[in-house]
């Protein structure tokens, strides 16, 4: 098999377009734990997490060709892909009748894992750490509706009824919130380079 | 609300964030994907945003999924292209992408954006046809002359409303497939896509650029039998629209067919539009 160690995101989705599998191999060895990890994250439920990492990669596949760059990068499109499909899936279970009682997210859930680590462990653990504290800038509810709607996929117009909230007043929050962490995480960026 | 400077049309501010945390309804996000095609400026707000938005997905602890799943997608991969595929472990049930997403294959993306289109247009009708059926009924009350033909008047809206729902439902409906419908061989401009229910019971068929006639007769075809599931009309931009209350679920059929209504006696007029059944998947 081809080294793709060297080629970039975008040059391996071009690749998909031409049908080449191993440039899917590649990408699913680059992202296939992030992808999972957000969906068992959000999901719970190992053999669901796993069904829709297989939607994802199968999808990036189908569609690599309506990847837009004017739109974020690569990465930024396949995460989005994750999460647009892992939302669907909290969405329509949502509709169905609750087999357990919904979990109240913890903040804390988010903290860096201890243990040995690699040094791929330890950028994440540091980027995990970016991302608390960043939210832990916010106001408690701006902090609240980037949880519901992101980590929980809760609609702006469920979140406003889930809070007793006018539904501007959501949409205000979440603008504020979106604003306010790219402001904090663009800093954190510019810090580190 | 901003304003575009170049179209005069107002930037959705207010939506930017939420749309890239996925926290949209359907509506909101072909309005807000419909601006970003003609806008740079909320493109590049939402590059930014979806990068944040990446970062909070990556934040979570992190899980490895199965060594199997690999190749299981592999599997899968290699099934779509047709290939024979190497005994392994079977794989898992695939479902069909993204509904009515963002993230959309080459040919579904215009499509989706029209089911959108489409389905705001219908949530917009519903309320203006709920509107005409209560003042229809006012005035059935106080015109009792006028009775009889404004309660046939309510009926066929509330048909129509009722209708309307439905099709709201099935394109609302995570769950629905859709299937894209193409003229044979490439030829034409027509197209057509068939939103079809979880079951396979009820689906919604949608033509566009059709040639003018009478009327689209719709065959469900499978080996040696062909079942007419009645006639499509489309208005003089070719545009048309029908829902299939289906005999047996759609899956059990191979290939749905649009052919221009015969007269009695005319052969059997060309195929318009036709769409494999089998390039779907049951979900159920």
């Amino acid at each position: 098999m081809a080294d793709f160690s060297e080629v970039p995101d975008h040059q391996l989705l071009q690749q998909i377009t031409q049908e080449q599998e191993s440039a899917l191999e590649a990408l699913y060895t680059r992202y296939a734990t992030s992808v999972f990890s957000l969906a068992m994250f959000m999901l719970r439920q190992p053999p669901l997490a796993e069904e829709v990492t297989q939607d994802v990669f199968l999808n990036i596949w189908r569609k690599a060709a309506t990847f837009k760059a004017d739109r974020g990068e690569p990465k930024a499109w396949i995460m989005s892909i994750a999460h647009h499909r892992i939302v669907d899936v909290i969405r329509s279970r949502r509709r169905a009748p609750p087999i357990t009682e919904p979990r109240e997210f913890d903040l804390l859930e988010l903290l860096p894992s201890s243990g040995a680590s690699t040094e791929e462990q330890v950028e994440r653990n540091l980027d995990r750490e970016r991302i608390v504290k960043a939210l832990s800038n916010l106001p408690e509810a701006q902090q609240q509706v980037v949880i519901l709607a992101y980590f929980e996929g809760y609609s702006q117009s469920e979140m406003a009824e889930k809070l007793q909230q006018p539904l501007g007043t959501v949409k205000t929050r979440v603008r504020l919130a979106m604003q306010k962490l790219r402001t904090i995480l663009e800093d954190y960026g510019t810090e580190q380079s | 609300m901003a304003q575009n400077n170049l179209s005069n049309e107002p930037h959705p501010d207010d939506l930017l964030g939420s749309y890239a945390l996925d926290a949209l309804d359907h509506v909101e996000e072909a309005q807000v994907e419909a601006h970003l095609d003609g806008c740079l400026l909320c493109r590049q707000t939402v590059s930014r945003l979806l990068q944040v938005a990446t970062q909070l997905g990556q934040s979570v602890s992190p899980s490895t999924p199965s060594p199997q799943l690999q190749s299981r997608i592999m599997e899968a991969v290699r099934r779509e292209r047709g290939q024979s595929v190497p005994s392994a472990a079977p794989a898992h049930s695939i479902r069909s992408g993204f509904g009515f997403g963002r993230r959309i294959s080459r040919v579904l993306v215009p499509v989706a954006g029209v089911l959108l289109l489409i389905l705001g247009l219908s949530l917009v009708y519903n309320v203006s046809l709920t509107r005409q059926v209560e003042r229809l009924e006012m005035e059935s009350v106080s015109v009792s002359a006028r009775l009889f033909n404004f309660s046939t008047e309510n009926a066929q809206l509330l048909d129509a409303l009722r209708q309307q729902e439905v099709s709201s439902y099935l394109m609302a409906n995570p769950a629905s497939q859709p299937m894209l419908l193409e003229s044979p061989q490439g030829a034409g401009d027509s197209q057509g896509v068939l939103l079809v229910s979880d079951d396979g019971r009820h689906a919604i068929l949608m033509v566009a650029g059709m040639p003018p006639g009478p009327g689209y007769q719709v065959w469900l075809l499978r080996s040696g039998e062909k079942i007419p599931m009645g006639q499509v009309e489309v208005d003089s931009t070719g545009w048309g629209a029908k829902n299939l209350y289906l005999p047996e679920p759609l899956f059990r059929f191979d290939k749905v067919e649009l052919r221009p209504t015969a007269a009695d006696g005319d052969s059997e007029p060309s195929k318009i539009l036709e769409g494999k059944i089998s390039s779907m998947r049951r979900s159920k």
